[in-house]
């Protein structure tokens, strides 16, 4: 590594207008990251055209640092209002809420500050460091491997259902039935769609996240008892506490960083699958595990690590190969070639000062996060003791205004709300509505990879057997099933023995 | 396996296992009608979400004999209650028209009915504090995403 | 209670003095356009005179929109009123087609739209509320576009020759960026049609994750977006075998096209504006021409030069009708070798 090229990356940061589009674009991207339905694809590509007038390197730091800070926004609403700000939250509603619903807001919000800030500088410095070696070895991965793990991603189901393995099945199977909405990718026919044209690009993640999270929770809100989101109407905790977490739970934080930027680095899978592989890893691995979904601290760290270090990872095929890792990846890159960055294994050694200035600009992000944790959450945790009397309808119209977001279609505030009532009846009887989004989630990717698996060999199913690192994959997914089916049969016999 | 505390009968758990049948059901025999590509997935989902319906229903059922026994349903306390009074009811009826307001008034007036009557629902006594919440959260949502985030929300009649 | 109430309205007040100090921000830039008004007086109409609002039917970030978001500053300028972009995504284009053929037809509504996207969703799509023809074409900016052929840059086959013979005697893997009906399809379609060749199709959801596959030797080649492929060329990854064009493209002539290396495979990619039905014609003459102004300036072919957008030669309002029209019906014909040639 030369390090004279860190010295001129750092010189070309450290001027005043840069420093501005810097700060203004953290708050930019805090703000549009914690607003539910406004992502980072959206707030970049709106922001190209104006970048035109910029430097390129002052353009691929505002790029990056939206990425970055987009993501870390959009936890805060998923924690205090059980509404993920992008779809890389919403396994932080999880444990985050529940920890804001037990009165320790500040808390969740510091791990997830100090969660997000090793996700983003660990990343960072991965991607300077291991940015050529780690490349080749995940081009290897083929459709039929996605589809192995998407499928060994539908196995996190069984242990996300505390509540009764069937009601866990029938949860998958409507976020499934609900992903095969719309036209098919392959045959052009339409599933589902009884005639309707909004239907036929099928229904959004987000508004299936608002709806299934957010909407759900506000009926409840306005049903309950509850005086606050907080049980306790007391704040207890602090920030500074929550950011050292992550740091006494190393292992569950270095497990999240690996997996998140793993998966960052796979085109076409992004946060909205890592987080949820991290949390069920962590929990499987954890001292634990009964802890989680009740507001454990594990579980707020492992999808804050991991959404963070899938924005890292998902930078590196994009520069090294021109391959967005994700979508909003695939708005930086078309914002890079509209500065004439061609990106490519040439970019480090042609264009390198831009390339370091844009490492830098990241890794000033990271620490951005903290300033922007530091000064804004003590004051945002304050939501959670606030009357449910204001907070309740407040947060509907943020739903509302999520939906809407998305395409400006009042069809989506239909869905959303509709989801939302399906949630909340789900949630009353006990269904973990989790796996409902998992299957949405996950449904795409491994019909997609399926197709692709046994189209490449004319058809046949076959197509997901014959490659040889498929077999890896095939070995975990077994292995995850029997882990779970042992766990359940282990816990049977303790109650009967109980009984 | 879970506590039942909260005050949801077994017969909520039929009615919604019934509604799991018929729903994967449905969708099974549409599934049929698909390409094959189209079905290689959806046919197997449909028929495990059919199958798992009914396994809850037998569940419940059986569950709900054995509370019939018992003679305790948490439900008949509601009964009392007139239905514009019920929260649960009266929540869902409201984000129910709310889309069917926002083509012909817009996304600030329609909010703000919104929020109006949740916040009197949720028990706000002060006129005062309703009236400045629900004025200003609609306008300041607004500004936020069609400012930075460039949307274009619905406008009622008169330009907003 | 009264002190959350204060610390939240104070929260809100503070909130909104931010914003509206960022929306001054941006406003500024739209009053500086204004002073440029009164330029337009041209002929009997006095157009425009309010902002005109282009309809993307898209998400931001796309081909289309990034395309009609480099023309929207020159038009602007050339038109001097504020341009809108607004983005009206879903069902292929087909939310936004029909927004727009519901539009009133004052000309202060367009649609940017790709041709042939466009006339497929015409002729595959039911439920439209108007047909292509009834749109009225106002003039195109996007005119050197096309599906390039593509294959790693360590391949063994070197031009398109060595590649449909191989083919014929072992099935090759050809990865696409788009699905059924996509236009990646129809490429595909028409090389089968005029080569006789069966292919291992593996659809894939965008241009980047086909490049991952190719890249990653799980294809032998694939159909992308002209961007992502000559980009990859430029970086030494890959190698484009054709273009789809009818001639050499302006951007880069040096590769070969379908044709000219003896396979009939002609699909040209167009983005221009389309006014709704029932625009009077004396107004769709104004922008068209206020179109073709701003597409030859100096400045936007820096531009295009700068961001590799694939722009070609702006047409004019006779040349864009005549294409537009002569494209639908070569599409009716050819549209159900798409139903012969399925992706599974």
């Amino acid at each position: 590594m030369d390090f004279s090229l860190w010295i001129r990356g750092l010189t070309a940061l450290i001027q005043p207008s840069t420093i501005g589009w810097l700060i203004l674009s953290s708050v930019i991207g805090y703000i549009t990251g914690a607003l539910p339905g406004m992502g980072a694809a959206l707030t970049i590509s709106l922001l190209i055209p104006i970048t035109y007038y910029l430097d390129p390197a002052v353009a691929l730091i505002i790029m990056g640092t939206i990425f970055t800070i987009c993501v870390y926004g959009g936890s805060l609403s998923a924690i205090l209002l059980n509404v993920p700000g992008t779809a890389g939250s919403a396994a932080t509603c999880m444990d985050g809420y529940m920890m804001a619903k037990n009165g320790q807001a500040k808390t969740a919000l510091g791990i997830s500050t100090g969660a997000s800030f090793i996700g983003s500088i660990g990343s960072t410095i991965l991607l300077v460091v291991g940015a050529q070696v780690l490349l080749k070895p995940m081009l290897a991965l083929g459709s039929s491997e996605y589809f192995w793990i998407t499928v060994l991603g539908l196995t996190i189901i069984a242990s996300l259902s505390d509540t009764g393995m069937v009601k866990g099945f029938i949860g998958g199977c409507i976020g499934l039935l609900l992903s095969f909405v719309g036209q098919e990718l392959v045959t052009g026919t339409y599933r589902y769609t009884f005639g309707s044209l909004y239907l036929i690009s099928g229904l959004e993640l987000v508004a299936i996240i608002i709806g299934f999270f957010g909407v759900s929770e506000v009926i409840g809100m306005m049903v309950g008892k509850e005086i606050s989101i907080s049980k306790v109407n007391k704040l207890s905790g602090s920030v500074w506490e929550g950011m050292i977490l992550p740091f006494k739970y190393l292992g569950a934080t270095i497990k999240s960083f690996i997996i998140g930027f793993l998966v960052g680095v796979m085109p076409g899978v992004g946060y909205s699958i890592s987080t949820w592989l991290a949390y069920n890893e962590v929990k499987r691995t954890s001292k634990h595990p009964e802890d989680f979904g009740k507001g454990s601290v594990e579980g707020v760290i492992a999808p804050e690590v991991s959404n963070n270090s899938t924005v890292g990872g998902s930078l590196l095929p994009t520069l090294l190969l021109g391959i967005p890792g994700s979508d909003t990846a695939a708005v930086i890159l078309a914002g890079m070639i509209a500065h004439g960055i061609m990106p490519g294994p040439q970019l480090l050694s042609q264009r390198a000062d831009l390339v370091y200035t844009f490492f830098i600009g990241l890794l000033v992000a990271g620490f951005f996060i903290i300033i922007m944790g530091l000064a804004v959450l003590p004051f945002a945790a304050k939501v959670t003791v606030m009357p449910l009397g204001i907070v309740a309808p407040i947060v509907t119209i943020l739903c509302f205004a999520g939906a809407l977001s998305i395409n400006v279609s009042v069809n989506d505030v239909v869905v959303v709300v509709l989801t939302g009532i399906l949630g909340y009846v789900m949630k009353k009887l006990d269904y973990p509505i989790v796996t409902v989004v998992l299957g949405f989630v996950l449904g795409p990717i491994m019909e997609e990879n399926m197709n692709r698996a046994m189209l490449a060999v004319g058809g046949s199913i076959k197509g997901l057997f014959v490659s040889p690192l498929s077999w890896i994959f095939i070995i975990l997914v077994i292995a995850s099933v029997g882990q779970s089916i042992y766990r359940q049969l282990k816990n049977k016999n303790k109650k009967e023995a109980l009984v | 396996m879970s506590k039942k505390s909260k005050a949801v009968s077994s017969q909520h758990e039929l009615y919604f296992a019934a509604f799991v049948t018929i729903l994967g059901l449905v969708a099974l025999v549409m599934a049929f009608g698909f390409s094959p590509r189209a079905r290689i997935l959806p046919i197997p989902v449909t028929l495990l979400l059919t199958i798992m319906g009914l396994v809850q229903f037998w569940n419940s059922w059986k569950q709900m004999t054995f509370e019939k026994s018992n003679k305790d349903t948490g439900i008949s306390a509601n009964a009392t209650v007139p239905f514009y009074r019920n929260p649960l009811l009266m929540t869902i009826i409201c984000i129910l028209i709310y889309p069917l307001l926002l083509k012909f008034l817009g996304f600030i007036v329609s909010s703000l009915l919104a929020m109006v009557y949740l916040m009197r629902l949720r028990g706000v006594k002060s006129w005062f504090t309703t009236s400045v919440f629900s004025i200003i959260t609609p306008i300041l949502v607004y500004y936020l995403f069609n400012v930075i985030g460039g949307t274009n929300f619905p406008k009622g009649p008169w330009g907003f | 209670m009264k002190g959350f109430f204060k610390k939240g309205l104070l929260l809100i007040l503070v909130g909104l003095l931010i914003f509206s100090l960022s929306g001054c921000g941006q406003n500024s830039g739209a009053t500086n356009d204004k002073k440029e008004e009164n330029q337009s007086s041209e002929g009997a109409v006095n157009y425009p005179t309010k902002p005109i609002t282009i309809v993307v039917p898209y998400n931001p970030g796309g081909g289309v929109d990034t395309s009609t978001r480099t023309i929207q500053p020159f038009l602007q300028d050339a038109l001097g009123q504020p341009v809108v972009v607004e983005n009206r995504p879903g069902g292929g284009m087909s939310v936004g087609y029909n927004y727009v053929a519901g539009a009133k037809p004052d000309g202060y509504t367009f649609m940017a739209a790709p041709i042939p996207t466009m006339i497929f969703t015409d002729l595959t799509l039911p439920n439209l509320k108007a047909k292509f023809n009834e749109f009225k074409p106002v003039a195109s900016w996007v005119n050197d576009d096309c599906s390039p052929l593509v294959v790693r840059a360590d391949s063994p086959y070197k031009t398109l020759k060595d590649f449909v013979e191989a083919a014929k005697s072992k099935t090759m893997k050809l990865g696409l960026s788009g699905g059924a009906y996509s236009t990646d399809h129809m490429t595909y379609a028409m090389l089968s049609e005029v080569t006789g060749v069966k292919f291992n199709l593996v659809p894939y959801g965008s241009s980047g994750e086909a490049l991952a596959a190719l890249e990653g030797g799980h294809v032998d080649a694939i159909l992308a977006s002209l961007v992502t492929a000559i980009t990859a060329q430029d970086a030494g990854q890959a190698k484009i075998l054709a273009v789809s064009k009818n001639e050499r493209l302006s951007i880069a002539p040096d590769i070969p096209t379908f044709k000219e290396q003896g396979y009939d495979v002609v699909i040209e990619f167009h983005i221009g504006l389309f006014a709704p039905p029932n625009t009077p014609d004396d107004i769709v003459k104004i922008m068209a021409d206020k179109l073709v102004q701003a597409a030859s300036s100096e400045e936007f072919r820096n531009r295009v030069k700068e961001v590799k957008s694939p722009a070609g030669e702006p047409m004019t309002q006779e040349e864009w009708s005549k294409y537009c029209q002569d494209e639908y019906n070569r599409w009716k014909e050819m549209v159900n070798i798409l139903e012969k040639h399925p992706l599974g």
